[in-house]
């Protein structure tokens, strides 16, 4: 039977994995957000458990890339935003105004929705993070570059025209060129929105055994639109609404006994 | 109400699409027309022409029922009378080109089309090149050596010695104008020197009346020593000379008059009729190489445009590479930190709008700002002892303020087209950048720049054609019609930012429209114009073909 059609509680966890709680990393506190006079989120608290997977769902516009973009203060570049409340990473509140953003950055690794590889080779995207970031060793570089690809299960398909433009790739490779780059500045946290959105079904599973591979090293959360994806890949599930976080529950808990109605109605496909 | 309208409009779609073409065969229509006359008329100018001799066959203006002209039918008119009216004035008439210019009026005249009538090509008539009294055509008669000796011109050696001797004349004028442009311009230089020196002395203050007198006394010496080698120098040209005019040439022009010039004085002599398309071909490339490669002569009608190339080309280049920068920051400045407010949006809006004011404006700004306000500055503060003497430096055109002129009036261009380049890269590798950690300025300078680099080099393309061609503002800062020297020589600093300059653009005009003689002029100004054609279009591939490699470097097809 193919995974899209099976019901949720077939794909729901496998059977090694038991979730147990873990130390937080993340901590939300009463955060609310504007573009303008246009508040989106409101009044948010969530915490989120290091090295684990962590799942956003909601209908279209409910604030999930937002609240995404907010942890790694990718918002800062749109003008006229603003926010309320904190967010601590690593219980270091990232508004503070002395914090140097482009260190949070390298702590907080991001994959976007649409693969955005750089116009330069495939090599020179992997290494990006580091060459800014000063180091010039070729040899270090070399190593660096041959391991993200290798967490990122490109490797194979890419060592021998490392040298090509990234553009040469396929669609699902520079997605994951995309997390080799990520991966590539060893960050703490990835957060990925909608990664597999424009992808067929194989690179979409590729990159779904992916997520898992690193969940034992790397706090993640991830955007999905899908439900099987969401249940497939995630410990934990947060369902939001109209800017709202409506539950926040272990991903079985969420997709077999909701407690809100709400919540309920969207897993089941009924909204949405 | 208005379906009738609409109607029309569906109904003839069609005969708007033929209207669209119609605008653009009469663009391409223009543009080859433009193309093919100037081509024409350029080129035809070194290729040699067979000489007719015309035989009048009525009295017309000075010339006598009988007589015969040696000419080229340059044009031939009906209905407008360009000619002095005469008995034999008729409907038709001829352009004669029959050179001469000493020894007619003119190079060219009108004629009647009926009152001469064409006799033969005769075997022995030769166009004659001269230094500075334009083309002969003449029937030689022999070479005459300051020794006595005679080389009669239907003696078999003739040809054969008139050839060696001109190509050894060559070699001689080269060695003079080697010596004018490197010893003796060193020692006008001293001499420049030691004048200077004396006035600082005059002006200085702080030296004891012994040290003036030690001082002094140097300085003379120097100014003898310079003065024995300006001699020496002098007689040696004097002597190169004398051998370069060791031969007369003795020929019969027109009306059987006899004449006489010194070889010396003489560049190229071939007998066009005698010639087959081969030959001919030989004397199209020497003269073509002539006038890319010479310096101008006789009021710039002769001779070649070298220094007209050489000054077009090196303004161009210093103007884009002062435009380039200056543009390409300012527009990631308007672009990526500029917020968008009122104020921003007033200076985007000036910026497109300066792109529109005519270049004269340019002109005489940048005399006033650059030659006057900063070269005048830099002058009072640098160059003290030459502005006491009232000699500008700087404080005068030249091709650093032409070149900044028109790297001012190009700005506009180039911050558009960056601006532009920039808004198109896609936003997601900059946030991508952004989630690597790199800062703003990483971003532009890693990502932003190299992938706008094709769109700025087809701004700055666009720039350099615009300034390549401007002639108007550059009279105002540093264009001259002849200039003693290029801006970019053996001599050191090698490049010579403040010399005055001529340019291709400016020397159309001058040929055009004042020269003595215009209308003998004109060749040369349309060979210059297809020139300086040639080397817009040659800039503009050249920067295309860098600019698709740029591109082909990576397939930016998402994009
Ligand atoms: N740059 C922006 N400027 C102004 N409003 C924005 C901007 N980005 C998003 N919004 C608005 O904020 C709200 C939340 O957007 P967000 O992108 O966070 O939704 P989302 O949950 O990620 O939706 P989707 O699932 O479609 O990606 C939407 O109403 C959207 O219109
Ligand atoms: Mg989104």
């Amino acid at each position: 039977m193919p995974i899209e059609s099976q019901p949720i509680e077939n794909i729901l966890n496998r059977a090694e994995d038991t979730y147990e709680e873990k130390a937080t990393q993340i901590e939300i506190e009463n955060l609310s957000f504007w573009y303008g006079s246009n508040k989106v989120l409101h009044h948010l608290n969530l915490s989120i458990p290091e090295k684990t997977v962590t799942a956003f769902i909601g209908p279209s516009g409910c604030g999930k890339s937002t609240l995404l973009r907010c942890m790694n203060r990718m918002n800062d570049m749109i003008e006229n935003s603003r926010y309320e409340g904190s967010i601590k990473v690593m219980g270091q509140d990232i508004f503070d105004p002395k914090l140097h953003v482009i260190e949070l950055r390298k702590r907080v690794g991001m994959v976007f929705q649409k693969s955005n590889p750089f116009p330069k080779s495939i090599y020179e995207n992997v290494i990006y993070g580091l060459k800014i970031a000063g180091l010039g060793e070729k040899s270090a570089l070399d190593e660096v570059a041959e391991r993200s690809l290798r967490n990122a299960a490109l490797w194979d398909e890419v060592k021998d025209r490392l040298h090509e433009s990234a553009f040469t790739l396929s669609g699902g490779q520079m997605q994951r060129l995309c997390i080799a780059r990520a991966l590539a500045i060893e960050p703490d946290i990835i957060l990925m929105d909608e990664p597999c959105s424009s992808l067929d079904p194989i690179a979409t599973a590729n990159i779904e055994e992916l997520i898992y591979q690193l969940k034992s090293r790397y706090t993640i959360i991830i955007v999905t639109h899908n439900m099987q994806q969401a249940a497939r890949v995630s410990d934990k599930t947060a369902f939001f609404y109209l800017g709202e976080l409506i539950e926040y529950d272990l991903t079985e808990n969420i997709f077999m006994k909701p407690k809100d109605e709400k919540t309920e109605d969207y897993v089941s496909g009924r909204f949405g | 109400m208005n379906s009738w309208y609409k109607k029309l409009l569906s109904d003839q779609g069609e005969k708007f699409v033929w209207l669209s073409a119609m605008g653009l065969t009469v663009g391409i229509i223009m543009i080859t027309s433009l193309i093919v006359l100037v081509l024409v008329r350029g080129l035809t100018v070194f290729w040699p022409k067979d000489i007719t001799y015309f035989e009048f066959t009525a009295d017309y203006d000075n010339w006598q029922r009988g007589d015969i002209l040696a000419g080229i039918v340059a044009d031939r008119e009906t209905d407008v009378h360009h000619s002095i009216q005469s008995d034999a004035a008729a409907d038709t008439e001829l352009k004669l080109y029959i050179a001469n210019r000493i020894y007619n009026n003119s190079q060219f005249i009108w004629v009647p089309e009926n009152a001469v009538r064409m006799i033969s090509k005769p075997d022995n008539i030769f166009s004659v090149h001269t230094l500075d009294m334009g083309e002969l055509f003449v029937k030689p008669l022999k070479l005459v050596y300051n020794n006595g000796t005679e080389v009669l011109s239907n003696s078999p050696g003739f040809q054969k010695q008139l050839s060696q001797s001109l190509r050894e004349n060559n070699a001689l004028r080269e060695e003079i104008s080697r010596i004018e442009r490197g010893a003796l311009s060193r020692i006008n230089k001293e001499l420049l020197d030691i004048q200077l020196e004396l006035r600082r002395l005059e002006l200085d203050q702080d030296f004891s009346e012994a040290e003036i007198e030690r001082i002094r006394s140097e300085l003379s010496e120097r100014l003898i020593l310079a003065n024995q080698q300006n001699e020496r120098i002098q007689q040696q040209i004097l002597e190169l000379r004398e051998s370069l005019n060791r031969i007369r040439f003795e020929f019969e022009v027109q009306h059987d008059r006899q004449d006489s010039i010194s070889l010396g004085d003489i560049v190229q002599i071939y007998n066009p009729n005698r010639m087959n398309p081969v030959q001919k071909l030989g004397v199209f490339i020497v003269s073509l190489w002539d006038f890319l490669s010479e310096f101008p002569r006789a009021a710039n009608m002769e001779g070649g445009i070298f220094p007209t190339i050489v000054g077009t080309f090196v303004m161009t280049v210093l103007m884009s590479i002062l435009v380039t920068p200056v543009g390409v920051m300012a527009a990631v400045y308007l672009h990526e930190y500029a917020r968008n407010n009122l104020f921003f949006r007033l200076i985007r809006t000036s910026v497109s709008n300066l792109a529109g004011v005519p270049s004269i404006v340019f002109g005489v700004f940048g005399l006033s700002f650059f030659v006057y306000f900063l070269g005048g500055g830099i002058d009072n503060i640098f160059f003290q002892d030459k502005a006491a003497l009232n000699i500008p430096t700087f404080g005068t055109g030249g091709i650093l303020w032409a070149s900044f002129t028109l790297a001012l009036m190009t700005t506009p261009v180039v911050i558009v087209a960056t601006e532009e380049a920039l808004s198109s890269v896609p936003s997601g590798i900059k946030e991508a950048s952004a989630a690597c950690g790199a800062s703003k300025w990483q971003t532009i300078r890693k990502i932003l720049l190299p992938a706008a680099r094709p769109g700025i080099l087809t701004g700055l393309i666009l720039a350099t054609a615009r300034g390549a061609g401007e002639v108007a503002p550059l009279m105002f800062v540093g264009v001259i019609k002849l200039a003693p020297s290029l801006p970019i020589d053996g001599e050191f600093p090698f490049v010579h930012l403040d010399r005055k300059f001529m340019h291709m653009g400016f020397h159309i005009f001058d040929l055009a429209f004042q020269s003595p003689d215009s209308e003998a002029a004109l060749p040369m100004a349309f060979a210059t114009t297809l020139l300086l054609l040639l080397l817009v279009i040659l800039m503009n591939f050249v920067a295309i073909l860098f600019r698709n490699r740029l591109r082909h470097a990576y397939d930016q097809d998402t994009f």
